[in-house]
């Protein structure tokens, strides 16, 4: 690849809590994943004040999970994740081979061990549920002998175009029935959107967590930690394997964007989540700074 | 198998083709011919009417079935009237000797629900041995499934099992992938089963979470043997008792046991359960500690006990809860219940979990239907046992044709274990049907399509007469050495309509006994002294769970608070009941003041001059005694201690338990009308006291000095010295009117009165009885007492839990040296007070508040040290992208 970029990235996330919290358990994915295009050289989670315990292990999807538990009265925590990645833009070269029909009578009638196993991607998951509304909203860029990237990417353009980005518009727990109707939400609606309108159709997608490299405005310096964590989309696409979609900028994935975890929707990759005793009023800061190393 | 044409009278046909030959030259060497009947069955079963669509387990071509032979009256002969003398007692002495599941203390749906048939269900050998054949098989297969889905998934990747039926099920549990590698998942397992209209076996639904009945039916056993003791010696039926010491034994020799003090639980959903007190029942026989999972934590990566001593470790939890509600961390992200990190100390191999967890996938219907063919390709051999008519619309084929004729099926989510939600086709709207439609046809693998099947009848006792109820049977496999082991009975459910009769443990109306015949000796076993394994001799057990500790403090408390209401009811019902001077109003008024009022206080005392009426006093004491709206009530108190003393059950000794369920108001008077008397209010009180009394007696005579004890005992002392001190606050710090009275009655309600009338015979004066009730230390009905007691008790605290409560000793024994500052004399002293007209004791009012802040501090610290241990936990608040 010619292409490859360095990054150097570092993840905060501070809790403070109300009131002191006599324990907690969590689980992260703050480790980027090791891919064709993508190379981890360094990584390190820090976490404040020390844990308990620390295990780490790899996730049925292949993420690097890790367990930790703190187990001390403290009244804040602090999760520093800093790594440094190498990240090339994946190759689009055969993408455009399959066609819609095919796909889906591939994933019906697998004809592969990769088919079998995309057939994971295929059906509900916690936050996503298909539904006929997603089937109709969709289907309009797919039809049966069209090649399957050109109608994802004409999908991703429709989305990017009828859905507003608005942040704080929604919450974890909005359905991607209610973004559908509402049109607005944040990459991870759009996500999780994307892929109800794909299963919808009978096809294998997977929410993909990372990072992406934001650009100042023009004349603006660059600020550190307004980069933010990212979502966007993995579809299956036969013999070419998986292909990366990211309906919130409108393209495929390239060397700008660095790739956390995968799963079948938000549920299996959260950074961080966990459950405490005590804590009281939880306030929650994050910061996430991509910055490419010259 | 269908049902063999030419049959002997009166004899079984052979189950299974293989064996005839062989069993019936066996019969016909052991049974004489069966007698010719000559009273038609119409005159011993007039009620008996097994429908020709379904199976009839009692007769076959008219004559009774030779394994309900002797049972059933036909050999030796009986008639009509000795039969329905024979089962008309049997059912009264099991009445009378109600199970743990029956005779719970509140008489709930949940003790009905239990109620237990006196006919056993009785199978013979040859067809048992087919049955266990068959369901050791199944259980195999599930348990090979379970180990390939959660390791490197084989069989899907063949394609033998469809991608939807794994993936599409919320209850393939991802976290537990590749958790428990080589290890088995199963190690209990239950089949509904009933038998069709072919006489054959028919698999309803598959159990592999926590499967429930297995207690209930040792506990149904011990029971129905009782009763029916000649009978069941003389058909030689297997015993139940190797079951669970097989199961016992297997999972601790799997468990590494890591020190001498950790130890094996059992986790129940809790006393709000209908399995509640097989749960108790089972932890206790099995030798478990009984645990919700709010007393079980993860610290370090492992699983401990939350008890008195602190945390105690685990090496193994029997699971009697679902799977996915075990972890908020990991398995439902939507609940904060759970035992937080359970997932993570399981892949560590710090705790065995029985079943594994994730083991609930495989009682998916859809997975079911496939089970003949998985059979084949996984064990190369045969499903034995049949399924229930399940069918998988996720298969093109099977959908197009169950649409050819919908009516006949009802339609389930695939992966739904109950039949609660189904769907019928003929039941509803053409709006609802078109709806429907659209579901199936968007998702037609999250379906399946169910064939109901007509169960057999088997003969039930039922209001006084033999019936034919339809039945069906629940059967245990439990890990073992080789495989899995076959409980040799089980438990059968039967119901007054076939439609009550479903793949649930809780269909039906009654229980009943299985019986399973052989031929061979049987061996009697029993759990109570465990093979070889030597246990260290300890003195006292500190690892009581603190939630136990918890309800043992509160039983105390409210036995004893119980105990000083009936006392002071009894006391009022005695002065009210009969004529009543005018003079005495005031007086009457204020004692029954002092029975009735939440948080009675000075303020409230009415003035020694208003007299209230008569029948509006009875009135309050009435109300006092039966209403359930009342902050202070008696039935309140009884309550509490039916709570408590319910989720402590497996503590209780059985002597307590039996006391303790006579505390019931609808027991004790259970006619409403004569609550509207006083006369017999009296009567019912003191059976109250006694009832009371004895418990306290049994208390203290027959309970080791354990932790639990120490609890229970904190609670009574603890109570009985708020009771004291709010009498006297009550009754003796109003000045200003005449106090022969109420001191007479107050000594009577402290169950004081003989000491005082020896010691001042009739002189009743508040110094002196300040002396008895406040200061004596030999008096057990004085504060000083409790006192002393309360120190005595954290002194032993200490040395079992290894907490240090010096402080609040010593806060204690500041309380008793306060006592020692006062003299009874000046705290009889009344003293003018500016803005009433009446005077009141104002040292004595002092001292009783300073006492009972003392004992709020008490209390305080006891519940926040070693009772609440049980504090929410809550989810992380998510930081979702952005």
């Amino acid at each position: 690849m010619t292409d490859f970029v360095r990054y150097n990235v570092t993840h905060r996330t501070e809790y403070d809590y109300s009131s002191p919290a006599s324990l907690c358990h969590n689980q992260m994915r703050l480790v980027p994943r090791e891919l064709s295009y993508q190379t981890v050289e360094q990584h390190q989670v820090e976490v404040h004040p020390s844990p308990t315990i620390r295990r780490p292990r790899t996730d049925r999807f292949g993420n690097r999970t890790e367990f930790f538990s703190i187990e001390s009265q403290h009244s804040e925590m602090l999760v520093t994740s800093h790594c440094i990645v190498r990240r090339a833009s994946p190759s689009k070269h055969g993408a455009a081979a399959s066609t819609f029909s095919q796909m889906r009578q591939r994933l019906r009638n697998p004809e592969t061990i990769d088919d079998r196993e995309a057939q994971e991607f295929c059906f509900d998951s916690k936050y996503i549920h298909a539904d006929h509304a997603f089937a109709e909203y969709a289907i309009e860029s797919f039809s049966p002998h069209r090649s399957m990237h050109e109608c994802l990417l004409e999908l991703t353009d429709r989305i990017y175009r009828d859905f507003k980005y608005v942040p704080n518009s929604t919450h974890v727990s909005t359905t991607p029935l209610q973004v559908l109707k509402q049109r607005q939400g944040v990459c991870q609606d759009f996500a999780h959107l994307q892929i109800a309108c794909l299963r919808s159709l009978g096809l294998s997608a997977r929410y993909v967590s990372g990072y992406l490299l934001t650009h100042p405005a023009p004349g603006q310096p660059k600020l550190v930690g307004a980069d933010a964590s990212h979502a966007w989309v993995s579809v299956y696409l036969g013999d070419f394997g998986w292909l990366d979609y990211d309906p919130t900028n409108n393209q495929c994935p390239t060397n700008e964007h660095i790739t956390l975890a995968w799963g079948c929707d938000y549920a299996d990759v959260a950074p961080i989540s966990g459950l405490l005793i005590g804590g009281g009023i939880t306030k929650l800061k994050v910061s996430v700074d991509v910055s490419p190393i010259q | 198998m269908v049902r063999h044409p030419f049959r002997a009278a009166g004899r079984i046909v052979p189950f299974c083709p293989s064996f005839r030959t062989e069993f019936e030259s066996a019969t016909r060497e052991r049974m004489p011919e069966p007698p010719q009947l000559e009273h038609p069955i119409a005159e011993l079963f007039p009620a008996y009417r097994c429908p020709t669509t379904q199976y009839d387990e009692l007769l076959g071509h008219g004559e009774v079935r030779e394994h309900y032979r002797s049972l059933l009256g036909i050999s030796p002969r009986m008639n009509g009237g000795e039969l329905y003398l024979r089962w008309q007692s049997i059912k009264r002495s099991l009445r009378e000797n109600p199970s743990a599941s029956t005779g719970q203390l509140s008489r709930t749906d949940a003790s009905r629900m239990w109620e237990l048939d006196p006919i056993p269900f009785v199978i013979p050998e040859l067809q048992w041995q087919q049955l266990s054949r068959g369901i050791e098989q199944r259980v195999r297969l599930l348990d090979l499934l379970l180990q390939d889905v959660y390791g490197d998934q084989r069989f899907v990747r063949e394609g033998w099992i469809p991608p939807e039926i794994l993936f599409g099920s919320k209850s393939f549990l991802r976290p537990m992938q590749n958790a428990c590698l080589g290890e088995r998942m199963l190690y209990l397992y239950a089949a509904q089963i009933v038998r069709d209209p072919a006489g054959e076996w028919v698999v309803l639904a598959d159990r592999t979470q926590g499967p429930s009945g297995g207690g209930l039916a040792v506990e149904n056993r011990l029971a129905i043997s009782r009763v029916l003791e000649r009978d069941f010696r003389a058909m030689n039926v297997m015993r139940l008792a190797s079951f669970f010491a097989g199961l016992r034994q297997h999972l601790n020799a799997a468990t590494e046991q890591r020190s001498k003090t950790s130890r094996n639980v059992l986790l129940s959903p809790g006393v709000a359960s209908p399995t509640f007190f097989e749960d108790a029942y089972l932890a206790r026989y099995l030798g478990y500690t009984l645990t919700q999972t709010s007393d079980l934590t993860v610290r370090g990566g492992d699983v401990y006990l939350k008890t008195l001593g602190g945390l105690v470790s685990v090496d193994a939890i029997l699971r009697r809860i679902p799977d996915i509600d075990c972890d908020p961390l990991e398995l439902n992200t939507q609940s904060p219940l759970g035992i937080a990190g359970l997932c993570q100390a399981v892949r560590d191999k710090q705790v065995r979990v029985a079943n594994q967890l994730g083991s609930g996938w495989v009682e998916s219907p859809a997975l079911m239907s496939l089970l003949p063919s998985l059979c084949r390709q996984i064990l190369n051999e045969d499903l034995i046992l049949k399924n229930a008519p399940i069918r998988w619309c996720g298969d093109p084929e099977t959908l197009a044709d169950v649409m050819k004729d919908t009516e006949r099926y009802s339609f389930r989510d695939a992966f739904t274990r109950h039949s609660s939600s189904d769907w019928h086709f003929y039941r509803s709207s053409e709006l609802e049907r078109n709806r429907f439609q659209e579901q199936l046809k968007a998702k037609p693998w999250s379906f399946v399509a169910v064939e109901r099947i007509k169960p057999s009848c088997a003969p039930t006792w039922n209001a006084n007469r033999v019936v034919a109820w339809p039945v069906a049977l629940r059967v245990f496999a439990a890990a073992g050495k080789n495989g899995f082991d076959v409980m040799p009975g089980g438990i059968a459910r039967v119901a007054d309509q076939e439609e009550k009769i479903t793949e649930s443990l809780i269909s039906g109306l009654m229980s009943k006994d299985v019986w399973v015949l052989t031929s061979n000796k049987v061996k009697p076993i029993t759990l109570l002294s465990p093979s070889k394994t030597t246990t260290e001799v300890k003195r006292s057990a500190i690892d009581l769970p603190s939630r136990v500790a918890e309800h043992l403090f509160w039983l105390g408390r409210s036995t004893e608070r119980a105990e000083g209401m009936a006392r002071h009811a009894r006391l009022c019902v005695s002065q009210l009941a009969g004529e009543v001077e005018p003079e005495l109003l005031a007086f009457h008024w204020q004692v029954v003041f002092a029975l009735s009022s939440s948080d009675g206080t000075l303020a409230e005392m009415p003035p020694p001059d208003a007299s209230s009426h008569v029948e509006e006093m009875r009135k309050e004491v009435l109300q006092f005694l039966f209403s359930n709206h009342r902050a202070m009530s008696l039935h309140g108190a009884l309550v509490g201690i039916k709570h408590n003393a319910e989720i402590i059950r497996d503590r209780l000794s059985v002597d307590s338990w039996q006391l303790l369920s006579k505390l019931d108001l609808n027991y004790l008077i259970p006619w409403t009308d004569r609550r509207e008397r006083l006369g017999d209010a009296g009567v019912f009180l003191n059976q109250m006291t006694t009832l009371l009394s004895a418990f306290a007696g049994l208390v203290s005579e027959n309970m080791t000095r354990g932790p639990g004890w120490l609890f229970l005992e904190l609670g009574r002392r603890i109570e009985r010295a708020y009771g004291l001190i709010r009498l006297q606050e009550l009754l003796l710090v109003p000045g200003g009117r005449p106090i022969s009275a109420l001191v007479e009655s107050l000594l009577e309600i402290c169950d004081s009165s003989m000491t005082y009338r020896y010691r001042y015979l009739m002189n009743y004066e508040v110094a002196p009885t300040l002396d008895l009730l406040l200061f004596d230390p030999a008096n057990p009905r004085s504060v000083t007492f409790q006192l002393v007691k309360i120190v005595e008790h954290l002194e032993a605290l200490t040395s079992v839990s290894k907490i240090d409560v010096t402080k609040q000793r010593r806060a204690m024994m500041d309380a008793r040296g306060l006592l020692r500052l006062y003299d009874a004399e000046s705290l009889a002293v009344e003293v003018d007070k500016k803005d009433s007209q009446y005077p009141i004791r104002l040292h004595l009012q002092e001292l009783l508040h300073q006492l009972v802040n003392h004992l709020n501090e008490l209390v305080d610290f006891l519940s926040q040290r070693f009772l609440t241990h049980t504090v929410a936990a809550r989810q992380l608040e998510d930081a979702a992208n952005q």
